[in-house]
């Protein structure tokens, strides 16, 4: 700047946002986009883990492996064959799956446009097929034939549990929200504290003077200013131009005049006489002289008219 | 022989177009555009004599080389106003800018004329 390399002096001082709202803006954007990504639903997803799972996700069919003790088999048909030790977790494939709440009471499996309740004691293997309804073929303990009402029923409850599922996950996301938003009221808090600490110089110069002195002319230095225009909210720093803010740029445009003249006189090596002071003592200087040689002729003449002998004689 | 002859006569004219002002006067054009035309004239000059300076002593002297370039780069950032535009603060800045730095200049080549 141009501040940087001439003496200048600091006037006043006070507040003016700058880069560091730039900076925390960056951070609410990458904290608002890091609570919309779906990484935020997965990891909810992650924490209903052995209990119950909201998935469609392929890779859950890993999960439902996991959950099936061995012996069982579960493949990419759309039957499932469970022998035994379906005892926790909840499974959902893609578009066909195993649900299970409490597997202590009851489980569930759940397909798209199938809804299986298995009831209560589930021990026994069971069969499930593509369409509606059920296909046991034995070892059921407390069997029972569901009909398309009764999976309707349990196609309601599944309904409504994963309407109550997904209202918690909307609650999550809910409070994720509020989270966020309290995230950003903080960040948008800290901008503010951010920006009452910035600070604007407003700078001034030193420029010179022609003056006159008794002792002959001399340069001073006078003061001068840059103005500043800042936004509306600083109001109170605004700056007004002052007459004197011209008088001072004539005053050294006059001074400049002096300075060039001089230094051109210094270049070419005539240091005598200078730009203003020996230019008149050099005129002034033939002038006295010839003035003081007319005056000694003068005086002489009168000196030589001086006596009057002659006429008085 | 002179260097810059006849732009101190150009700068002498200028001179005599100035006036100094008052709390009340107008606000003119003319105030402006004629201390613009003046740094321009004397930028001019003093580029000569900075020549001139480098020639005979066969040196550079930094802060001279730097304030040319700057004020340069002011000056074309400046344009002549005319009757109806705002007084803007970058008027007053740009000139101030570039007579600070035209001082220095000339203070650093050819001296104080006087104490």
């Amino acid at each position: 700047m141009v501040i940087s390399c001439m003496p200048a002096k600091i006037l006043d001082y006070g507040v003016f946002p700058s880069t560091y709202e730039v900076e925390l803006a960056d951070s609410a954007v990458v904290g608002d986009a890091a609570a919309r990504s779906l990484s935020l639903t997965r990891e909810f997803a992650d924490a209903f883990g052995g209990s119950d799972v909201m998935s469609r996700a392929i890779s859950f069919k890993r999960m439902v492996y996991d959950y099936v003790a061995s012996g069982d088999y579960l493949g990419r048909a759309v039957s499932l064959h469970v022998s035994d030790g379906l005892v926790a977790g909840d499974a959902v494939r893609k578009g066909r799956g195993v649900r299970v709440l409490d597997s202590a009471s009851w489980s569930d499996r759940v397909s798209r446009g199938i809804t299986v309740s298995c009831g209560d004691a589930f021990l026994g293997e069971f069969h499930t097929s593509r369409g509606f309804g059920i296909n046991r073929t034995d070892g059921l303990t407390g069997a029972e034939a569901l009909v398309k009402g009764a999976v309707k029923n349990v196609y309601d409850s599944w309904v409504a549990g994963d309407l109550v599922a997904k209202h918690g996950l909307k609650i999550l996301e809910d409070l994720a929200g509020v989270e966020d938003y309290f995230m950003k009221s903080a960040i948008k808090r800290m901008s503010e504290e951010v920006r009452f600490k910035e600070v604007v110089a407003k700078v001034g110069y030193t420029l010179t003077k022609e003056v006159e002195t008794p002792a002959g002319k001399a340069l001073v230095p006078i003061m001068t200013r840059r103005v500043y225009f800042l936004p509306e909210e600083y109001e109170y720093l605004w700056d007004k131009i002052l007459p004197e803010d011209h008088n001072v740029k004539v005053d050294a445009c006059r001074t400049i005049y002096s300075l060039l003249a001089w230094a051109e006189r210094i270049l070419l090596g005539l240091r005598y006489p200078g730009p203003l002071r020996d230019c008149v003592a050099v005129s002034d200087y033939v002038a006295k002289r010839v003035t003081i040689a007319r005056r000694d002729r003068i005086d002489w003449k009168l000196r030589f008219e001086g006596p009057t002998e002659a006429s008085e004689g | 022989m002179r260097l810059i002859g006849s732009h101190l006569e150009e700068l002498r004219k200028l001179l005599d177009e100035m006036s100094y002002v008052r709390e009340g006067d107008m606000v003119l054009a003319q105030h402006t555009n004629t201390v613009l035309k003046f740094c321009s004239i004397a930028l001019d000059a003093l580029k000569i004599l900075y020549e001139d300076y480098k020639v005979k002593h066969d040196r550079e002297i930094d802060i001279v080389s730097f304030c040319i370039q700057l004020s340069e780069s002011r000056l074309k950032a400046m344009t002549e106003v005319k009757h109806g535009d705002v007084v803007a603060t970058r008027d007053h800045n740009v000139l101030i800018d570039v007579l600070k730095a035209i001082q220095v200049c000339l203070l650093l080549i050819g001296g104080r004329p006087y104490p």
